[in-house]
């Protein structure tokens, strides 16, 4: 048992090394830095994408297609407005 | 893993301030060292478990200046975090260590310890290298005396049996 004693007296008197200090800011855990940071990013990230995506696409892409209908509609329809029928009425005048 | 500083606050008033206890952390470092190396027998081991004792101690600094034995605290703590630095240690770690061994005596009665169940270890450290007694042992593991006593009996015959093979 004396191997045994002389082992633990041995231990008295290694070197302790530098790098072992007592600093309050220091901390092994990396990680508890790590994963808040990169839950903040996650959600940032996630947040930016739902506000640039459209709410409904399918409906705005409804609302384009009824407007372009909409349109061409308007488009082709004949003009009988009121200033062709002026024209005609202020020619027949000028003629009688 | 929390210690609670409870058992160890016999004071109500403070008898010290946050920078006295600095400096008592900081005379205190290479015990913690020494201790946590009598038990993980490994350097890196050593240094893993006596700096998160220090930072363990530095967080709870405020409570320890009323604490009446700060040492015993420390003691406990650094106990069980060299508990915890052991059970870290993995096979592929040991066989690399295994390499670089040397023949030397102390070596050899390194290895021995090393394939000793930890808490036989602590045991052995705390009353060789420590040299604390059964009830100081007992206080620190959170154990009867009756068990500190039979445990050192056997990890002291396990050590001899395997020393002699």
């Amino acid at each position: 048992m004396d191997v045994l004693q002389q082992f633990y007296d041995g231990c008295h008197s290694v070197a302790v090394p530098q790098s072992l200090v007592l600093n309050t800011t220091r901390s092994r855990t990396w990680l508890g830095f790590a994963i808040p940071v990169a839950g903040i990013l996650a959600g940032g990230i996630l947040a930016l994408l739902i506000v640039m995506l459209p709410s409904n696409p399918s409906s705005q892409i409804g609302d384009e297609m009824a407007r372009a209908l909409a349109n061409s509609q308007m488009r082709s329809q004949p003009d009988v407005g009121g200033s062709d029928h002026a024209r005609h009425l202020g020619a027949r005048k000028w003629t009688a | 893993m929390e210690i609670s500083l409870a058992s160890y606050t016999e004071l109500k008033a403070p008898v010290r301030t946050v920078e006295e206890v600095d400096l008592l952390l900081r005379d205190l470092r290479p015990w913690l060292f020494r201790l946590a190396l009598a038990i993980t027998t490994r350097p890196d081991s050593a240094e893993d478990a006596a700096q998160e004792a220090l930072i363990r101690a530095a967080k709870s600094r405020h409570k320890l200046t009323s604490v009446q034995e700060p040492r015993a605290w420390l003691r406990t703590v650094v106990v069980r975090c060299a508990l915890t630095s052991i059970s870290k240690i993995t096979p592929e770690r040991l066989i690399d260590q295994e390499i670089h061994r040397d023949p030397t005596e102390t070596l050899a009665v390194r290895q021995i310890l090393d394939r000793m169940d930890p808490t036989d270890r602590v045991v052995l450290a705390l009353s060789h290298f420590e040299e604390l007694s059964y009830a100081e042992i007992a206080d620190t593991l959170g154990i009867p005396v009756g068990t500190v006593g039979s445990r050192l009996h056997s990890a002291r015959e396990s050590f001899k049996r395997e020393w002699t093979r």
